[in-house]
């Protein structure tokens, strides 16, 4: 409905997402800042900002940022978010979500308001959510398909303490390591691999130097669009109307993009050598067998609130 | 006295030592003992913005931050006198403005109730590194610039020689 | 009028001679408080902490104060010395030796450090002594060292290449393979022109070592010698990465100063410490800096019209494309520091470069050669203050001195630029 564009307030809001211009948080944005272009007539402008270029490269100063309001919008993963409320993480905990379409309608149904609530103390407003993906594992050494296939091996994760708890119970080798030496170090056998959403592993071309991949979906990675409040709070009521409704078109546009995206992805590893494995049920249930009370431990650590609205059992 | 002019100097040497223990015995933790440190990374980059801050001050003492002389060379004596304490002046202001909103960033922090992304340890422990070293860089600067306006023009030598 | 207060302040700045971390930081806050992008001045000035915090913490970054506590230490554990002393009696009777050393030196440190400065900091403290007691001027040695010091950029390993690789979807491996040529070719460039203005000086030349002497000073050396051996096979066996590696040499020559030469005490150790760390500063107080600048220029869109005015000129033509891509580049490495540069201007630079066909491996290896001769370009080039502090030369002095090598390597820039098979010859 374009015979509304005079009616928009002139703005122009800042947007800062952490990944690259070909990762989903950035193709979220960049959809956002068209569609509400597009249906404000020019009036409502979005400027995105990849690789937390206003930040210096540092998500968690990105998420200080967004606090504050020197930057109005941002999309960053719940990991990440953590720093805030390490409840934000809960989603993260292994394998709560079956697939994507479960995610989609427990986040729908009630995960996105215990996000909304956690977020609203620190001055956050929450818009929307959209998959960073589930996190699969790649190494240089073996296919992974038994649990026992992970002993020993020594995987790259980020800081926190849920994935280095996760692999310890495996038996492996966690290590944290500045993501921006992981290429090299895996080149030269220094660690024998990463976890990572596809499109993270795909961007950072783990497939010129991992030669294994399973598919386990050991952990979901929800990215959160937000706003900061106080800026929100003081848009035009219209204004706010128009953004919350592309925002949460753009999350679902960016939900149905990865689900689709990892499909050709995952072919396109195949495709360059690298050998996909798929984990059926049955080797699944062997992974969380083993990982049972570390499970529990990490479900009480989040407490009952989060437990139901994540519908984890 | 003298140890409130060495105070910076100590605190950076530590950071220095810290940060290299820290990286190399995790190199050993995790190759030779297959069990490397999750707070190693965390712990080193921090340091190292304390390092760098408190670093600045100590340069600042040294005469080492360079600029280009091409000007005040050319110069007399009295107008290199003006421009120098013009540099300082502004270097101060600069350092004192990182320092000031430092003081506000950490305080956010708190208010946010911020944790460090892989220790969990509150973030304006570290986030204070950055208003402690602005507040010796700008001491520094400031007192080199006093010293500057007190000097005679014309014993002013290369000021930009690193020592 | 945000750029013009931007630049304008940061050239009136320049010329009174303020440290160049003051002339960046400080035009970039009076573009803020007269632009205000926006915001409330206090809102908008809370990001100045969070972007010195950031980028000063950067963990590839630590390979900068390791290198230099290394070069420090073996400075005064002697391993220094000793190493000159078998540079000296193996080419010290050939006019310009020690210069070829210098060069060569640095292409195989390249191997090892993916940065800049921390090559500088490692090798110029052998190198520039060694350099000017054979007869070079100390600002030319620092200039050689400081231009010499960017290679290690260019031949992989190098985190450039991997942040370029990870923004513009290109191979990372391919990447590493396409930079090696450039790199030994940027190499062969520097040692010409140290032979060329070596021939103008008045230098020395030792009488021809014998064998035994040889042999001696490599005996003497050899603790020295095990140091390269010990970081490469580390690096390349998989035991520590290229940024711990730094930290590595800075235990092993702490055990050869401490144990086997037994020179460094308590009293030499605390100098190493604050020396160290005062060099290390004025790197990283310039990249705070530049980081801020680099924050306004993105802030204030300043980075896209630069670059759209420029491209629309570009009209379809791949030559007149490189031509703006090389002096957008040059231009923004006196005022930027490399990985805030690729950050900016590769998302801007890529689709371009698609829609004209050019591959991008070639285009990362002509942006990474663009980068790393801004190292050495004053006024801000990291390379050129490390280099100064270790020649004990000033700003100006080198600035001259360096401009001869600046030409080498906009010449071996331009062959990079138009004859890709240089970058993809082995791929
Ligand atoms: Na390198
Ligand atoms: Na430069």
């Amino acid at each position: 409905s374009t015979e509304a564009n005079g009616e928009y307030q002139k703005i122009e809001l800042v947007m800062a997402v952490n990944g690259t211009d070909i990762q989903i948080d950035s193709l979220v944005a960049n959809k956002f800042a068209q569609l509400v272009e597009e249906e404000s007539g020019g009036s409502v402008t979005v400027v995105v900002y990849p690789n937390d270029q206003l930040a210096g490269g540092n998500a968690t100063k990105g998420i200080e940022m967004i606090a504050g309001g020197s930057v109005d919008l941002a999309a960053y993963a719940t990991c990440t978010m953590a720093v805030i409320d390490e409840q934000l993480a809960c989603a993260t905990i292994p394998w709560i979500f079956d697939d994507y379409t479960d995610a989609r309608e427990i986040i729908d149904a009630t995960g996105g308001e215990y996000y909304a609530q956690r977020l609203s103390g620190k001055g956050i407003t929450y818009l929307g959510s959209f998959h960073n993906g589930f996190r699969q594992i790649t190494n240089g050494k073996k296919a992974v398909k038994t649990p026992a296939d992970v002993k020993g091996l020594k995987i790259r994760v980020p800081g926190s303490e849920v994935f280095m708890r996760f692999f310890r119970t495996l038996g492996a080798d966690p290590v944290a390591m500045s993501w921006s030496e992981v290429f090299t170090a895996i080149q030269q056998g220094t660690i024998d691999g990463q976890e990572n959403g596809v499109s993270v592993t795909s961007s950072s071309k783990m497939s010129e130097i991992q030669d294994y991949m399973t598919l386990w979906n050991y952990s979901y990675e929800n990215d959160l669009f937000v706003a900061n409040t106080e800026i929100w709070e003081a848009l035009e009521p219209k204004t706010r109307e128009l953004l919350q409704e592309k925002a949460t078109e753009a999350c679902e546009w960016g939900r149905d993009e990865v689900e689709q995206q990892e499909v050709e992805l995952v072919q396109n590893f195949r495709d360059a050598g690298m050998e996909v494995t798929e984990l059926t049920d049955e080797q699944l249930d062997e992974f969380k067998a083993v990982m049972k009370d570390t499970r529990q431990e990490f479900i009480k650590k989040y407490g009952e609130k989060a437990q139901k609205a994540f519908q984890i059992d | 006295m003298k140890f409130l002019n060495k105070i910076e100097e100590i605190i950076a040497a530590t950071c220095l030592i810290v940060m290299t223990i820290l990286t190399f015995s995790n190199v050993v933790a995790r190759y030779v003992f297959s069990a490397s440190f999750s707070f190693s990374e965390e712990i080193t980059t921090y340091l190292f913005v304390l390092l760098s801050l408190l670093g600045t001050a100590i340069a600042a003492k040294r005469g080492a931050h360079l600029g280009l002389s091409i000007i005040t060379d050319a110069v007399s004596p009295q107008v290199r006198k003006i421009l120098h304490c013009i540099g300082f002046f502004i270097a101060t202001i600069f350092c004192l403005a990182i320092f000031w909103y430092g003081i506000g960033m950490v305080a956010n922090q708190r208010m946010l109730g911020q944790v460090t992304a892989g220790m969990q340890w509150p973030e304006w422990i570290f986030g204070s590194f950055v208003p402690i070293g602005a507040f010796f860089a700008t001491i520094r600067f400031g007192e080199v610039l006093i010293k500057e306006i007190k000097s005679k023009p014309d014993v002013k030598g290369e000021e930009e020689m690193p020592s | 009028m945000i750029a013009a207060i931007l630049f304008g302040v940061f050239a009136v700045l320049l010329l009174i001679g303020a440290p160049i971390a003051v002339c960046l930081g400080v035009s970039s806050i009076a573009a803020i408080v007269v632009q205000g992008l926006g915001k409330p001045l206090a809102t908008i000035m809370s990001s100045l902490p969070m972007i010195v915090s950031a980028s000063t913490s950067k963990f590839v970054l630590l390979a900068i104060p390791f290198f230099i506590f290394a070069g420090n230490i073996m400075e005064k554990a002697g391993i220094s010395g000793k190493l000159i002393a078998l540079a000296e009696s193996c080419v010290g009777h050939i006019k310009g030796g020690l210069a070829m050393v210098c060069v060569i030196v640095a292409c195989f440190f390249a191997a090892i450090s993916g940065s800049g400065p921390a090559t500088v900091a490692a090798l110029g403290v052998i190198m520039v002594p060694a350099m000017i007691r054979s007869g070079y001027k100390p600002a030319f040695s620092a200039a050689l060292m400081a231009a010499s010091g960017a290679i290690g950029v260019i031949i992989p390993p190098s985190i450039t290449f991997v942040v370029y690789g990870s923004i513009a979807d290109a191979s990372i491996g391919e990447l590493f393979i396409a930079g090696m040529v450039p790199g030994l070719i940027m190499g062969a460039a520097l040692l010409l022109v140290a032979l060329i203005v070596g021939r103008k000086m008045n230098l020395e030349t030792l009488p021809k070592a014998s064998g035994q002497e040889r042999w001696k000073a490599f005996k003497d050396a050899f603790w020295g010698l095990l140091m390269p051996v010990i970081i490469l096979g580390g690096i390349y066996g998989g035991i520590f990465t290229p940024t711990e590696a730094a930290a590595v040499s800075v235990v092993y020559g702490l055990f050869v100063g401490i144990f086997i030469y037994k020179k460094i005490k308590v009293q030499e150790f605390y100098s190493i410490l604050i020396d160290t760390v005062s060099t290390t500063a004025t790197v990283m107080f310039i990249t705070a800096a530049a980081s801020l600048f680099a924050y306004v220029l993105t802030r204030a869109r300043l980075d896209v019209s630069i670059s759209s005015g420029l491209e629309a000129l570009t009209g379809g033509n791949v030559i007149i494309f490189f031509i703006i891509v090389n002096i957008i580049l040059l231009i923004a490495g006196c005022f930027l520091d490399s990985t805030s540069a690729l950050y900016i201007f590769t998302p801007l630079f890529v689709p371009v470069a698609n829609a004209l066909g050019i591959d991008l491996i070639h285009l990362g290896v002509v942006m990474i050669v663009n980068l790393a001769i801004g190292l050495f370009t004053p006024p801000v080039g990291v390379n050129l203050y490390v280099a100064c502090g270790v020649g004990n030369v000033n700003l100006k002095q080198i600035s001259k001195a360096v401009l001869g090598l600046i030409i080498a390597a906009l010449t071996v820039l331009l062959l990079v630029t138009y004859i890709p098979k240089i970058s993809l010859l082995f791929l």
